[in-house]
C-alpha cells in the first residue's frame, strides 16, 4: 500500500457501481463540494440537501463522464446545477434598479488577513437567494452575464443589476467588519 | 475575468473552501442509491399504518356495539373509567390518592 489512489481507476469502479469505490470518492470530494453547496444555500441544512442530491446525481450519471477534463470539475458542475435547480424550485429572479457601480478600496489580501472564510461564507448566505446565486456564478464560478442569463432564464440586464446589488451589500458588510477589527488593533 | 475587489476577496476566500460534512449525509446517499426508503419515509409509513389500525379499531368497537357483545362492553368500561377518577383527584386532592400514585 503506497497510499496513493489511482483516481481514474476509482472513477471506473464507480461506473461499475461499486459501493466501496463510491464511498472512497465521496470521502475525497465531499468536503470540497460541501464548500460549494454552502455558498449557494442559505444555511447548513439546505446545503446538506444539495450535497445529497448532487452526489446521487454524480453516481447515477457517472457513466456520462468521458475522462476529458478533471473529474472534480465535472462533479463541481453537477453540484452547481443541483443548487440551481433547488433554487429554481423556490424562487424567481427579478430585475432590480440599477445602482452606481463602485468598488472597495480595500486590498483583498488585507481583508483576508483579518476576515475568515467562515465569516465570508456567512455574509454570502445572508444575501437573498437571487443576489447570492448571481454573485456565486459570476464572481466565484466565473460565468459571464450571457451564460448566467441562459442558465437562469433571465435577461443579461437582470443578471448585471443583481450582481451590482450583491457586490454593494457584501462591500458594506466587509468594510464594517474590517473597520471594526482595524480600530481594535 | 473580473477585476472587482469584492469579487476577488470572496473568490480568493471561498473558491476552494472546504467544510466538514455530517455523517448522516453519506447514510442518506447510500439509502437513496440502494432504493431503500429513507428513515423519514419509514416513519411516515409506520405512522400511517398505526393511524389506520387505530381508526379501524375505533370503527370496529363503535360499529360493533349495536349487537351488544361482552368484549365491546368491557372495552367501553375500561376507557371510560380513568376520566371520573382523574376528575375526583382534581376536586378533592388528598394524601391517600397521591400515595397510591407514588407507590406505583
Amino acid at each position: 500500500m503506497t497510499g496513493t489512489i489511482d483516481f481514474d481507476e476509482l472513477v471506473r469502479q464507480c461506473k461499475k457501481k461499486s459501493v466501496v469505490a463510491q464511498h472512497k470518492l465521496y470521502k475525497m470530494l465531499a468536503p470540497k463540494l460541501f464548500g460549494v453547496c454552502l455558498r449557494y444555500a442559505g444555511n447548513r441544512t439546505e446545503a446538506e440537501d444539495i450535497l445529497q442530491d448532487g452526489f446521487v446525481k454524480i453516481f447515477t450519471k457517472i457513466g456520462q463522464f468521458d475522462f476529458k477534463g478533471s473529474f472534480e470539475g465535472w462533479a463541481r458542475r453537477v453540484m452547481v446545477n443541483c443548487a440551481l435547480s433547488q433554487y429554481r424550485r423556490e424562487s424567481r429572479l427579478y430585475a432590480v434598479d440599477d445602482i452606481a457601480e463602485y468598488d472597495t478600496q480595500l486590498s483583498p489580501d488585507d481583508v483576508l488577513s483579518v476576515i475568515s472564510a467562515d465569516e465570508l461564507m456567512q455574509m454570502v448566505q445572508q444575501l437573498t437567494p437571487q443576489y447570492r446565486t448571481v454573485f456565486n456564478l459570476y464572481a466565484i464560478e466565473g460565468f459571464s452575464h450571457q451564460e448566467i442569463s441562459k442558465m437562469l432564464n433571465i435577461t443579461e440586464g437582470t443578471s448585471k443589476s443583481n450582481l451590482s446589488r450583491a457586490r454593494c451589500l457584501l462591500q458594506e458588510k466587509v468594510e464594517a467588519v474590517y473597520g471594526r477589527r482595524r480600530s481594535n488593533v | 475575468m473580473t477585476t472587482n475587489n469584492i469579487d476577488k476577496i470572496f473568490r480568493n476566500g471561498l473558491e476552494n473552501h472546504e467544510a466538514e460534512v455530517p455523517e448522516s449525509v453519506w447514510q442518506n446517499i447510500e439509502q437513496q442509491m440502494s432504493g431503500r426508503p429513507s428513515n423519514r419515509r419509514i416513519w411516515l409509513v409506520a405512522a400511517s399504518v398505526a393511524l389506520l389500525i387505530g381508526a379501524s379499531a375505533v370503527w370496529m368497537t363503535t360499529g360493533g356495539s349495536q349487537p351488544v357483545t361482552p368484549t365491546a362492553g368491557t372495552t367501553v368500561d375500561t376507557t371510560a373509567a380513568p376520566q371520573p377518577a382523574a376528575a375526583q383527584i382534581d376536586y378533592a386532592p388528598n394524601y391517600a390518592d397521591s400515595a397510591v400514585f407514588e407507590g406505583k
